[in-house]
This record gives structure tokens, C-alpha cells and sequence, in this order.
């Protein structure tokens, strides 16, 4: 009788799932419940994370970079050298586009957010931040890191947000590349590499040249980082190039991200 | 045998979760990591046996939409009815037979990724992608079971059960 009741009990899980399919606003409310409930056990949990991380990964680059200490110093010291040089250059330069009426953009307004948590599925790239719409944050807004883009908010909840990372399939970016100039949709591919699909079979794409946004549609402004082109081959169609992309982020190793709030325009 | 509501247990699956989704990325190999959401059901069917183990993969899968961001009740389904088959697996097995627990554990957690896998792409993924996929949920799973003697003796303890096992000789 009691190994009967386990059968009938599996009628539960399909019960919750036929009516959390039919009603995706009771799936949101209910995430959202408890994502904000548990905000504070999930911050204390990545902040034991970050922890972990530092030790795994800069107790390394700790040992290399006191055994190079004298190296780093001589280089500390050449490329102080070169900032200056490079400060005078961009002063000579700001004053020239000025000249020439150029519209230097100004600094974009970003959000910091801390990811507390991260899907389980070795090919599902989504994580949770730390911010929410009470942060000002907003669905579709562009998330980055100093390296490049990282991706964009998929959920807004009011303390938390989930953001969608390049690699997921389910990801989409219209993208450029620097020295041709051939455009082409990034897409995730659940692993450590990202493709570049739809490039016109005539695009004189070469490898290693570098992947930005093309600021097509209204997501992404231009000329944010994505990676460098690592391989070109005909799709599986014959009518376009495909290329694979090395992302210049490490999605491995996101702890804080910037969300783009606006690229207002002088 | 331990009554499945109760404070312990609902701080223990609590823990887990956030263990899962907050801490256990630290410990990622390529792209992935073990799940103890995972291991506590397989610790539930080895140890306190068949009716509980449902019940457990239910709300191991409810907590593992939730962190998922997904459909609620797509993971619960999949864990509930890979739960029933894994009580079968476990009234049937050889428990003196070395590696069992770890062969049955990585059978289970494999077979969860993959029906996942299925349930989220089934025919959307080109082939050479299905393989890594199912590449990757190989390793999670390898990663996974060999947690299981540590898993089992923290949950041990946790719960206040002695790891010697009785044999009953007559019944």
C-alpha cells in the first residue's frame, strides 16, 4: 500500500508542473517570492564562495607573482612611463575630435551587482544578482565586466535578478567584427565558446580578429568586447560562415558584474 | 528512520540548496560541479528507504527549479519518477558488491541530467552537442558520486545515525 502511495504521490510534481506551465505568472511570483526570501542565506553563501575562489585561484598567482617580484617592479615602472605619455596623447586627442566636432560619449551610468548564485546545469549560463528593480535595474539591460560583455537581465525580481550569460543557448547578440566589418548573431552554445553565426560567405573575416557588439536593436550599445574569432568554416547549410569565438570574459569566474543602466550621448 | 517534516530536515534540504546554488561553483571543474540536492536523495533511497525517497527527490527538484530561474515542477517530475526507479534499483541490488552506492548514485545523477537535457532541447541541439552535453552531465555525475562517502558521513552525523550497519540473520 505504501509502495503504491509513492506512485500515486508522482501525480504532485505533474500537477505543479501542468499548472506552473499554465500559469507563467504564478511561476514568476512564486521565483520571485523566493528569491528575495532567500537573498540573505544565498549573499552569505557566495560570500563563502568568493572566499573559496580566492584562495583556489590567487593563492597561485600569489607564489608566481612573488618569485616575478623584480620583473613586475621594472615593468611597474616602464609603464608608468608609458601612461604618461599615453595621458598627454589623450588630451591631444580630445582636443582634436573637439576640432573636428566630434560627440565624445559620455561615461555610461552602471549598477553594480554581485551574483549569489548560479544554475546547476553544466549547460545553462544564468545567474542571480544581488540587485533588483528597487535597484534600479531592468529587464534586457546589458551586463558586463571590465573584459567585455558578459550578457543581459533576463528577470527583474524586486531584490534580485537573474542575467542570462553569453554562453546559454537560449542567448542572442548581434555582433561585429573590428578589421572587416562582417556582421553576424553571437550565440551561446552552453560551453566555453561562443559562435558567430550568419556571416555573409564573402566576409573577409580572419581569425583572431576581434568580436564587438554591433549595437543593432535596442540591447546592447556599440563596440562592447565580446572575444576574438578562433576558427571560420561554412555552416551546416552552405550559405553562411560560421565562426567560433574565444569570449574575452571568463564566465568560470564572475563574481561582480556592472549592469548598463544608460550611454547617454554629450 | 527519520520523519521527513521536521526542522532538521527542512534546515538540512535548506542548506543543501543554498550549498548548491551559492558555494559549490568554488569547486567547479571545467564547467561543472557536483550537487548535493543529488546526493541527499540517493542518501535517502540507500538509507532510510523506499516511501521517503519520492517524497525527498520532490522537494529536491522544487528547490532545484527554483534555483533554475525555470519551470517549477519540470525538475520535480523528472527527480520523483527517477526516484521510484532508483527504490526499484535499490530493493534489487547486491549491497556487498564494492562501488554499488557509487555506481548507483552516478547512474541516477547521470540519467536526471540527461532526461533535464531532454526536457529542455529535445531535437533542438545539433548531435556533436548532445555528446558534450552529455559529456559534461557524465563528469557532474562522476564529480557527484565521489562525494558520497564524505555526504554520507556529514548526513550521518547530521542526523544522528550510526554508520554500522545491522544484518538480520532470520526474519
Amino acid at each position: 500500500m505504501r509502495r503504491w502511495r509513492s506512485y500515486y504521490f508522482l501525480a504532485v510534481p505533474v500537477i505543479f508542473l501542468i499548472a506552473f506551465f499554465q500559469y507563467p505568472r504564478l511561476n514568476e511570483a512564486v521565483h520571485s517570492l523566493f528569491s528575495t526570501l532567500t537573498r540573505p542565506a544565498f549573499v552569505l553563501g557566495s560570500s563563502l564562495r568568493d572566499g573559496l575562489y580566492a584562495v583556489r585561484y590567487q593563492s597561485g598567482n600569489f607564489l608566481d607573482a612573488v618569485g616575478k617580484q623584480k620583473e613586475y617592479l621594472a615593468r611597474i615602472q616602464e609603464l608608468e612611463g608609458q601612461l604618461i605619455h599615453f595621458h598627454e596623447m589623450d588630451l591631444e586627442n580630445q582636443r582634436l575630435k573637439k576640432l573636428l566636432n566630434f560627440s565624445l560619449p559620455l561615461a555610461t551610468h552602471t549598477i553594480g551587482a554581485r551574483v549569489i548564485e548560479e544554475d546547476m546545469t553544466p549547460w545553462k549560463k544564468v545567474v542571480l544578482l544581488d540587485k533588483g528593480s528597487r535597484h534600479s535595474l531592468k529587464k534586457d539591460m546589458a551586463v558586463v565586466v571590465p573584459e567585455g560583455l558578459v550578457g543581459r537581465i533576463l528577470e527583474v525580481e524586486p531584490y534580485t535578478s537573474y542575467a542570462i550569460l553569453l554562453p546559454d543557448p537560449d542567448s542572442r547578440v548581434s555582433a561585429l567584427t573590428t578589421t572587416s566589418r562582417a556582421q553576424g548573431i553571437i550565440a551561446g552554445i552552453g560551453t566555453d565558446m561562443l559562435q558567430m553565426k550568419y556571416l555573409a560567405l564573402d566576409a573577409e573575416v580572419a581569425i583572431g580578429e576581434d568580436v564587438i557588439t554591433s549595437g543593432v536593436g535596442s540591447i546592447f550599445q556599440k563596440g562592447l568586447q565580446i572575444g576574438k574569432i578562433e576558427s571560420i568554416e561554412r555552416d551546416s547549410d552552405g550559405l553562411h560562415l560560421l565562426a567560433l569565438v574565444k569570449p574575452s570574459v571568463s564566465f568560470s569566474k564572475i563574481e561582480e558584474v556592472l549592469c548598463i543602466v544608460s550611454s547617454q550621448q554629450k | 528512520m527519520h520523519r521527513l517534516v521536521s526542522a532538521k530536515v527542512i534546515f538540512y534540504f535548506f542548506l543543501l540548496a543554498v550549498l548548491d546554488g551559492a558555494v559549490m561553483p568554488a569547486f567547479r571543474i571545467g564547467s561543472v560541479y557536483p550537487s548535493f540536492l543529488y546526493l541527499f536523495i540517493c542518501y535517502v533511497a540507500f538509507e532510510w528507504g523506499a516511501p521517503k525517497t519520492v517524497y525527498v527527490a520532490f522537494w529536491a527538484g522544487i528547490l532545484r527549479d527554483l534555483l533554475g530561474g525555470g519551470l517549477i515542477g519540470l525538475e520535480a517530475t523528472l527527480l520523483a519518477a527517477l526516484a521510484l526507479a532508483l527504490d526499484f534499483l535499490v530493493q534489487k541490488m547486491e549491497r556487498q558488491l564494492s562501488g554499488i552506492y557509487f555506481f548507483t548514485t552516478f547512474l541516477f545523477v547521470f540519467c536526471a541530467g540527461a532526461l533535464r537535457l531532454l526536457a529542455g532541447y529535445a531535437g533542438d541541439l545539433p548531435p556533436s552537442l548532445v555528446w558534450e552535453y552529455l559529456g559534461a552531465i557524465a563528469i557532474t555525475a562522476l564529480y557527484t558520486s565521489a562525494l558520497l562517502p564524505l555526504f554520507n558521513f556529514l548526513t550521518d552525523r547530521w542526523f544522528g545515525h550510526s554508520s554500522a550497519k545491522q544484518y538480520e540473520l532470520f526474519r
